[in-house]
């Protein structure tokens, strides 16, 4: 079942009153919700209770859930607005610098890395949060979210073109500076027979 | 393959959205090592996963909600949409202004008699005035301003019809404020150029160097703060129907040379349609212009007229594009 279809269900679930469904879609989301809202409002306080209440109106206005289309979508661009109407609202906020190490940032919030290398997967989230801010969000959401091209589009207000577009400068970014560090980290089975070779042929 | 070519096939890959043949082409360009490598370690970092405890969240979502059906909640956000304004990203400071509005004849007259009693103005000509304070103003052509008595000691009120440059002398103390119809100018010392001709339905601030804030007087949240080469143009149709009523562009040098190009007889003007341009040359040249071609109207021209004669610039604009044209006295009906 994808991603898509399985958040349908419980939309469904939850318009019946089913708690465990409701408890199913917040352990999915909140996380992603409250990291999204951060690249916008900077600050995570505003960014988890405005998920939280994000669910609780959810919740209470559960009765209408049938008319949401697209459920996902329906989630990130309810964050979105929240964010820029808290903005506007907000104009004499300063404004804040977008803090990197998100792994500091919530309690018990957690990145498992795939990535064996530490050093590189710190360069490369460096590079990903030094990205232009659009560019960052779009790429967050594919990466961390999953979210497909075409929902990110909706989710932004932009065009499918150019979500792809800024994915793929992000990507770019991304291999320069891996391309740099394997070649001087080399881990190909080739480069370390030479080396290993080299090593052998010392006297 | 070619580098930029593999990226984009496998940020495509990336987004779980490859076509079968951008797929087989990506496999293609896996055969080079390097190509591979790089893709294996870009997959990697795509698969993080990102683990948050969420139970505590969880247990207070449902106290909120608990509270919420008891309805002693306090609810915070709005998740709703609003109307985005086209520059709601760019920098608004409030500046506190207080609006006079400019009225015609007796009533603008009565406004001014309160604290304003110079009056200065123009018809056919432009004039050229330095104010008690230092500040120098240029009148353009149908403008008329007035300003307070004891302009510069305690006060520097200035009301603005029609178009005028201003070049004001900065004295912290006493903020310099312009009203031109429904705007409010504050000035901190500064250069800049404000069209507010009653019949045009817009104005149009320039700010050549300083910085100045300009406001809606009747809607004192609306507020910019503009910096040099910024122009604004109030629209108080937009305003009417709720939109955003300033627009801000950033203008090229050369084209805010334009904004303030009537100051010394210069008509420059840049892809404007001959519709827009017409009303130019006849402030310029003193002439009424008529153009019988709906075709011309919408034509666009570039150029530059200082001391060229009427038959001069209307030859000029002949050379860019077929027209013919006749001058009679002060009529001039341009045709195809």
């Amino acid at each position: 079942m994808s991603e898509k279809e399985k958040i349908k269900l419980l939309f469904q679930e939850i318009q019946q009153g089913n708690k465990t469904a409701f408890n199913e879609l917040f352990a999915t989301y909140y996380a992603k919700l409250i990291a999204f809202a951060y690249q916008y409002t900077k600050q995570l306080e505003s960014a988890e209770e405005m998920s939280s209440e994000l669910f609780v109106k959810l919740w209470l206005k559960r009765a209408q859930l049938s008319k949401v289309l697209n459920p996902e979508v329906y989630l990130y661009v309810s964050i979105k607005n929240a964010c820029l109407n808290l903005i506007r609202a907000d104009k004499k906020r300063p404004v804040l610098p977008y803090i990197e190490d998100q792994s500091m940032l919530a309690d018990g919030m957690a990145v498992e890395s795939k990535l064996e290398d530490k050093e590189l997967t710190r360069l490369l989230n460096h590079a990903v949060n030094s990205l232009p801010e659009q560019r960052r969000i779009i790429f967050k959401l594919i990466k961390e979210d999953g979210l497909k091209t075409n929902e990110v589009a909706e989710i932004l207000g932009l065009s499918k073109r150019t979500v792809e577009n800024q994915l793929y400068k992000a990507v770019k970014t991304l291999a320069e500076i891996l391309s740099a560090y394997l070649g001087y980290h080399p881990q190909s089975k080739t480069a370390r027979r030479q080396l290993a070779v080299i090593f052998l042929m010392l006297p | 393959m070619e580098k930029d070519q593999f990226i984009l096939l496998l940020s495509k890959k990336l987004s779980k959205e490859i076509s079968v043949t951008e797929q087989m082409q990506l496999d293609q360009a896996l055969q080079n090592e390097a190509y591979q490598q790089l893709a294996d370690q870009m997959e990697l970092y795509f698969a993080e996963k990102k683990k948050l405890n969420f139970k505590g969240p969880l247990e207070a979502t449902w106290s909120r909600i608990a509270e919420a059906e008891k309805g002693t909640l306090v609810n915070g956000f709005d998740f709703s949409a609003h109307q985005q304004s086209l520059f709601s990203s760019t920098l608004f400071k409030a500046a506190a202004v207080v609006v006079v509005i400019f009225g015609i004849g007796l009533i603008g007259y009565y406004f001014a008699n309160r604290s304003q009693t110079t009056l200065l103005a123009t018809t056919d000509h432009k004039i050229f005035k330095v104010l008690e304070d230092g500040t120098r103003i240029w009148l353009n052509k149908q403008s008329s301003i007035t300003y307070n008595e004891d302009f510069g000691k305690q006060q520097r009120e200035i009301t603005l019809t029609g178009e005028a440059y201003f070049d004001v002398v900065k004295i912290a103390a006493v903020p310099l404020i312009v009203h031109a119809g429904r705007v409010n100018i504050e000035v901190k010392g500064t250069a800049f150029n404000v069209n507010a001709y009653q019949n045009n339905d817009g104005i149009e601030v320039a700010l050549v160097r300083g910085s100045i804030a300009v406001t809606d007087s009747q809607n004192s949240k609306n507020s910019v703060l503009l910096r040099p080469n910024d122009k604004l143009v109030f629209s108080s149709q937009s305003a009417l129907q709720n939109q955003n009523s300033f627009k801000v562009m950033v203008l090229q040098p050369e084209l805010l040379l334009k904004e303030t190009s009537w100051l010394a007889d210069t008509l420059v003007f840049h892809k404007e349609k001959l519709i827009d341009l017409a009303p130019k040359l006849a402030k310029k040249y003193d002439v009424s212009i008529e153009i019988r071609s709906e075709k011309l109207k919408e034509t666009r021209f570039s150029g530059t007229f200082t001391n060229e004669t009427i038959d001069q610039a209307l030859a000029a604009l002949k050379l860019s594009y077929p027209l013919t044209y006749t001058i009679n006295k002060q009529l001039v009906i341009i045709k195809d």
